[in-house]
């Protein structure tokens, strides 16, 4: 069954394909929410929002393939929304600075699973993850990230770099947490 | 590594949980029924077929048999004195003992991974350690997903276990340590595995989309069109020559129908209740074609007779008769206005963005209006409402059921069109009006649903 498929399939109603659409990509939608939520339960009551604003937007959905592209922004904005409603963000505007930092990372963190990425990431202050999520994972742009977060560009492009910076310094003060591990698994095999 | 290496890596990383199922996944998660029926068939009579070939063999070879088995616990001994001195190898020594019995049966040569799984299966149908399951899986699910971990698997397949084991503890269990890492790498989805098991396994229902309110409340403004359809009839009390010339000659005409409803669906159910306000104008119109003549006789003098001198003798007087030639038609209009209160029980399915429905109810007659002009003799006409010709104020409760179809404009917004019937058992015309006028409606209806 491919996507065309399922789309056409869950316009026409057809509760197979609407199944379908969700196993297909509650997986990965869900990824997104849980990026963006603090548990995955408050990512699961988003999931289940994008998919209920997915059903009864899809027939404004002219090309199916577009459907991965659409729906992700849909999990976003829905993850964003509640965000929103539980706190309110307070973006900080500094001096605009948009150069990619230069650091020296331990190879170990280019062996990190995704969850523990996660788990490092969300050791930025929200805004500044936010901020860094949607530019560096996510791939918008600063003029999209002004739109979504409904601030402006220099503010964007100021949260990326401080959020850089931070997990700069997380990663430089775990370093040597990180070798102690990396010589403890060596010697002691745990 | 750099920091922009770093970066990358975060991101295809985090990017990898996205991916969606294969569709030979998706294929598999929703079998056909129909294979399923055949599915059925050919594994009972492969069930059947093997049963019959197994207890064959059983039959002919059970000397051998019992000889085979004997020869595996020797070798699983071996490495039990071996490995298990160390209480953290425990979990290891499947492995081990995979490696080891594969060893013995394979030569160097690399097997393909069906191979390796045939082989990795019939190990554990010797091992009675209940772990082994778990290892296997990963063992397998190791070979088979990715090449970056070909040289841990090659370890079962080498050839001389007796001198690498000790070796391969270590790698073993380095692989062990790991596995969370690689999991997180070979699994698509280690958030979802990890936290959300529900969505992946087969149990899953799918999800109703139900977001709280089990009442949605609508706001229905609608217009429509009616045909009445009318039947006059004689009252009680002597026959009037007015009722053939009103059955000839007066027609119904279109009538308009405008009205607020409120709505309260029942979420799930797709079952409604709905009332509100309605007014619907009728009207009827008499052609009443004319022909007739009409007589004047007026007295003149016709004759007179005058002398030869002038004088007048005589006046002869006579009538003279004037006829005129009445023809022609008249249309007269009378109205009927209703204003009512319906209630209506309906229940409506969607199909995609259309919503097809049909509903039920009645219509609680506040007041019935009259205007116009009525015929009251063969030739003429009067205001309705004049005695003797005289109407309800209301005409009591009334039936009424239609049929829609919709479609979704927006989230809160929805078009329908509809057809409906009305029956209405009450005459319009009281007792008094020598003949009683009843009507039933059919129309069609625009409306439009606004959910609040």
């Amino acid at each position: 069954m491919s996507i065309e498929d399922i789309v056409q399939g869950c316009k026409e109603g057809n509760r197979k394909c609407q199944e379908a659409l969700v196993r297909k990509y509650a997986p990965g939608l869900l990824a997104i929410c849980n990026r963006y939520m603090a548990d995955v339960h408050q990512a699961q009551d988003v999931l289940q929002d994008t998919f209920l604003i997915i059903f009864k937007n899809l027939h404004s959905l002219q090309e199916p393939k577009a459907f991965i592209g659409w729906s992700k922004k849909i999990a976003i904005r829905a993850s964003l929304e509640l965000l929103r409603k539980q706190q309110k963000f307070i973006f900080v505007d500094m001096e605009i600075v948009d150069d990619m930092p230069t650091a020296n990372i331990p190879d170990v963190y280019g062996t990190m699973a995704s969850a523990e990425l996660l788990q490092l990431l969300q050791k930025l202050p929200k805004t500044l993850y936010l901020v860094f999520n949607l530019y560096v994972i996510e791939g918008y742009n600063h003029m999209e990230i002004a739109e979504i977060l409904q601030i402006t560009e220099s503010t964007s492009r100021a949260s990326l770099f401080k959020a850089r910076q931070r997990l700069i310094s997380y990663v430089q003060t775990n370093d040597k947490n990180a070798i102690y591990f990396t010589e403890n698994i060596k010697q002691y095999g745990i | 590594m750099e920091y922009k290496d770093f970066e990358f890596h975060m991101a295809s990383s985090l990017q990898k949980d996205e991916l969606s199922l294969s569709e030979k996944q998706l294929e598999a998660l929703f079998p056909h029924k129909k294979n399923n029926k055949n599915k059925l068939w050919i594994f009972l009579a492969f069930g059947l077929a093997a049963f019959f070939i197994f207890g064959a063999i059983l039959m002919t070879t059970k000397g051998k048999h019992v000889k085979t088995i004997a020869q595996t616990p020797t070798s699983t001994h071996q490495l039990s004195s071996n490995q298990f001195n160390d209480p953290d190898f425990n979990n290891n020594n499947d492995i081990l003992k995979i490696s080891q019995n594969t060893a013995s049966t394979i030569p160097a040569n690399p097997l393909t991974n069906n191979q390796k799984k045939a082989l990795i299966s019939n190990n554990n149908n010797n091992n009675n350690n209940n772990n082994n399951n778990n290892l296997l899986s990963q063992a397998e699910a190791i070979q088979t997903s990715s090449t970056s971990f070909q040289g841990e698997s090659e370890v079962i397949t080498a050839p001389d276990m007796s001198i690498e084991s000790n070796t391969n503890i270590t790698e073993n269990r380095n692989l062990l340590l790991d596995q969370t890492s690689m999991l997180a790498v070979l699994d698509p989805y280690p958030i979802l595995s990890k936290q959300n098991h529900g969505i992946k396994t087969k149990k899953i229902k799918c999800a109703d989309f139900f977001v709280g309110r089990r009442l949605t409340f609508s706001i229905i403004p609608e217009i429509g069109i009616f045909y009445p359809f009318k039947k006059l009839g004689q009252n009680t009390g002597e026959p009037t020559q007015l009722l053939p010339l009103r059955k000839d000659n007066e027609r119904a005409l279109e009538g308009i129908f405008g009205a607020i409803y409120g709505r309260m669906t029942f979420h799930k159910s797709g079952f409604y209740v709905q009332t509100g306000v309605a007014y619907a104008r009728q009207s009827e119109k008499m052609s009443l074609s004319y022909d007739y003549i009409q007589r004047d006789t007026s007295r003149v003098i016709i004759s007179t007779t005058i002398s030869s001198n002038g004088d007048t003798i005589t006046n002869i007087y006579g009538d003279i008769i004037e006829e005129t030639h009445f023809k022609g038609q008249k249309n007269v209009h009378h109205n009927f206005s209703l204003v009512d209160i319906p209630l209506i029980v309906g229940y409506e399915r969607p199909y995609g963005n259309w919503i097809i429905g049909a509903d039920v109810g009645i219509n609680l007659n506040l007041s019935l209006s009259t205007d116009g002009r009525i015929l009251s003799t063969p030739t003429a006409f009067q205001a309705i409402n004049s005695q003797p010709y005289t109407f309800n104020k209301s005409i009591g409760v009334y039936l009424r059921g239609s049929l829609h179809i919709g479609k979704e404009i927006s989230e809160n917004v929805r078009l329908y069109l509809a057809l409906r019937g009305s029956y209405i058992p009450n005459s319009y015309s009281t007792d008094n009006n020598p003949i009683f006028q009843r009507y039933s409606f059919g129309g069609g209806y625009l409306g439009m649903i606004y959910k609040l």
